[in-house]
């Protein structure tokens, strides 16, 4: 019995070993087109997507790839800690890690773990102390949700600035653009007597 | 009494009997009780209790009349069953049975009781008597509130009646037994089946159909409320009704007992069309009630399911069972139904290594409950101490009541850190608007060809002077936004 639980760990282990980690991902990339991504480093074998539970949807998607074998998971992290991977035609590189037997819900129980838990009552003398880490907990876990969300919002204010700033460069440059194209440009300079210079 | 059951305390550690009776007067050996714990419920002598028989999807609900060992060792009651109207559909006639109704069942015939073994229990039920025989004790508002069925009438196994009228005795017990229980007996009983204030743990909750609380609970109220109907109009062209109600009957009976030489009563009463009642009450004779799938449009189906008697051992852990259908449907499916009927709470602060395993096994140690439990996938977002799962209770009064034990107190977990749990619910899950860090210029059309162009040629693109000045530009705009 505990032969089984640790040969089933090992093999466990060993899928851990082979899969890499993959986050900033778009929310919009499927599942195929992931895959043909990846595919590029070797075999893709199985490839799920960590669920968001709690975070905005607006949050990269995190996903796991699992790959044929260990090579060629190293592969993949060695190269895209090199060079920005885009995925899904979306200009924001994605980050890889190697994954940890935590990013698998599923996962099996380690041998010889055990659970053990009592319950503390108001008159524990470590009652005291419980509570004051439970409130720790709730801090942090409120703290994290309000960092997100702080970090998200920075994010997109950055993105909005970025974009109009591109707007409006982008705009300009069609203005200039148009003006080459219709020739305005040069019957200006020959009316104010300036050389024309090609813009092409 | 306890000593008796040390005896194989080992080979089921979750079963203890209660108080003995006495012993059988046939066989001295027989030791019989008034009650036992089984997996953590007491159940009392004319409780009622949820059976399962491995293989069928639904639950059979009986009376529990006498709890005796065997000389061998072996633990088993005696049970007269209820019919559901579904069981019992072709025989309704006009009789609009409630939708929480159930059928006691009577006469001399074969599967108006049986022997079972305890491991086929799957939880208490409960349910009162709505008669008003002289003999019962008419239940109360609140009583009739909190029960999971009522019954009112008979069913007669042989005559295939259905009475408000009830024999003296069924199956060798005295009809007042088999009524409410008195009321000085009443609290024992609540205490066990309903009470929620009570301190001691009800295990029971994750059984109740009422509150729609599991898979199995949620399919026995769906089909309980429309078959009926559907059956009440198909009776009409049930042109063989004697024929088949013998053949149903059969179906229902299907020996379970591994005691018993299987497929006997089966395949008597195929061959005669009739049964013979071989005093059923006293007989270990092993029956079972099934449910009838709506295989009522095509009778041939029935004897398909013939075979399924066979399969008579009882499932060992039977939580287990209900616990099964849900793991056949996805988990984000049963996670959108926990999270309407309010039956999930979010832990926090557990060891990261624990698995979905260990947390369901924890929620067994200290709320004494099943549970469907995920843990969270880490991810890099994620705080490397802190475990999250999320914890799928089966019912919300189950949910409730962990919910407030774990705010009175605290549960410590195996390296000193306290369980945190919180109703948070996973958010609604919408479509993502726009991912930050991909934008679209004005001219939707063109950016889509730069576009194209930049991703295939991001790393050359230098190399390409060819390109016209302007995507030439935006390129490196875009560029400049990300790198």
């Amino acid at each position: 019995m505990a032969n089984q639980g640790e040969e089933e760990y090992a093999k466990f282990l060993e899928k851990v070993r082979r899969t890499v980690y993959v986050d900033e991902l778009t929310p919009h990339a499927s599942e195929a087109v992931v895959k043909s991504a990846f595919d590029q480093f070797g075999t893709v074998t199985d490839l799920r997507f960590l669920p968001n539970y709690f975070g905005p949807k607006e949050l990269p998607v995190s996903v796991l790839v699992e790959m044929e074998n260990e090579d060629m998971a190293k592969a993949v992290i060695g190269t895209l800690t090199q060079f920005p991977f885009m995925v899904a035609g979306m200009p924001r590189p994605v980050r890889a890690a190697a994954a940890t037997p935590e990013m698998f819900h599923d996962r099996p129980k380690k041998p010889g773990s055990k659970i053990q838990c009592r319950w503390i009552d108001p008159s524990d003398p470590e009652f005291d102390k419980a509570k004051k880490m439970k409130r720790l907990v709730q801090k942090h876990s409120a703290e994290t949700s309000f960092m997100l969300k702080k970090q998200l919002e920075e994010a997109e204010k950055l993105d909005k600035q970025q974009s109009e700033t591109a707007t409006t460069h982008y705009k300009k440059f069609e203005l200039i653009d148009k003006l080459y194209h219709d020739g305005a440009a040069k019957n200006l300079a020959s009316h104010y007597n300036m050389k024309s210079f090609s813009f092409h | 009494m306890l000593q008796s059951s040390d005896a194989d305390g080992e080979e089921s550690p979750d079963f203890k009997w209660g108080e003995m009776k006495g012993l059988g007067q046939k066989d001295k050996n027989v030791k019989f009780y008034e009650s036992f714990t089984f997996d953590g419920i007491e159940y009392r002598l004319f409780d009622c209790a949820y059976f399962c028989v491995r293989g069928q999807c639904e639950t059979s609900i009986g009376k529990l009349v006498k709890m005796f060992e065997t000389s061998t060792g072996e633990k088993k009651v005696k049970v007269i069953w209820f019919f559901r109207p579904i069981d019992i559909r072709s025989f309704l006639g006009k009789y609009e049975p409630l939708w929480d109704e159930l059928f006691l069942a009577c006469g001399d015939d074969l599967g108006v009781s049986n022997i079972n073994d305890v491991e086929a229990i799957l939880g208490k039920c409960n349910v009162v008597c709505q008669s008003r025989h002289p003999k019962n004790r008419y239940p109360s508002k609140d009583e009739r509130r909190m029960a999971n069925y009522l019954f009112t009438c008979t069913f007669d196994t042989r005559l295939k009646i259905i009475s408000k009228d009830f024999a003296d005795a069924i199956a060798g017990i005295g009809v007042e037994k088999l009524f409410n229980k008195k009321r000085e007996e009443q609290p024992l009983k609540r205490l066990n089946s309903t009470a929620a204030g009570s301190s001691r743990p009800s295990p029971v909750k994750p059984f109740h159909p009422d509150s729609g609380s599991t898979k199995l609970g949620k399919k026995i109220n769906r089909d309980r409320t429309s078959p009926t109907r559907l059956t009440l109009t198909f009776i009409l062209q049930d042109l063989f009704l004697k024929d088949s109600a013998s053949r149903e009957h059969l179906k229902k009976n299907p020996p379970v007992n591994t005691d018993v030489t299987s497929g006997c009563p089966r395949t008597k009463s195929r061959a005669s069309g009739d049964l013979l009642a071989p005093g059923s009450s006293v007989n270990p004779t092993p029956s079972k009630k099934r449910k009838l799938r709506l295989s009522m449009t095509e009778p041939a189906d029935s004897y398909g399911l013939v075979h399924q008697p066979e399969e008579k051992r009882f499932i060992k852990n039977p939580p287990l069972v209900v616990k099964a259908p849900s793991q056949n449907i996805p988990f984000e499916d049963e996670l959108k139904e926990a999270i309407e009927k309010d039956r999930l709470l979010l832990f926090e602060n557990l060891e990261p290594s624990y698995t979905s395993l260990d947390v369901e096994d924890l929620c067994w140690q200290a709320f004494n409950e099943r549970v469907d439990a995920r843990m969270i996938p880490a991810s890099l977002l994620s705080s490397p101490h802190n475990g999250k799962a999320l914890v799928i209770f089966g019912t919300t009064r189950a949910a409730d009541k962990a919910l407030s034990r774990l705010t009175e107190g605290y549960l410590m977990l195996s390296d000193e850190r306290p369980l945190v749990a919180s109703r948070n619910a996973p958010k609604e899950v919408g479509e993502c608007k726009r991912f930050t860090g991909h934008f679209t210029l004005v001219d939707k059309a063109q950016m889509s060809i730069q576009k194209a162009s930049y991703c295939n040629s991001h790393v050359k693109r230098l190399s390409l002077p060819q390109r016209s000045q302007k995507s030439y530009i935006t390129c490196d705009l875009t560029q400049s936004l990300f790198f």
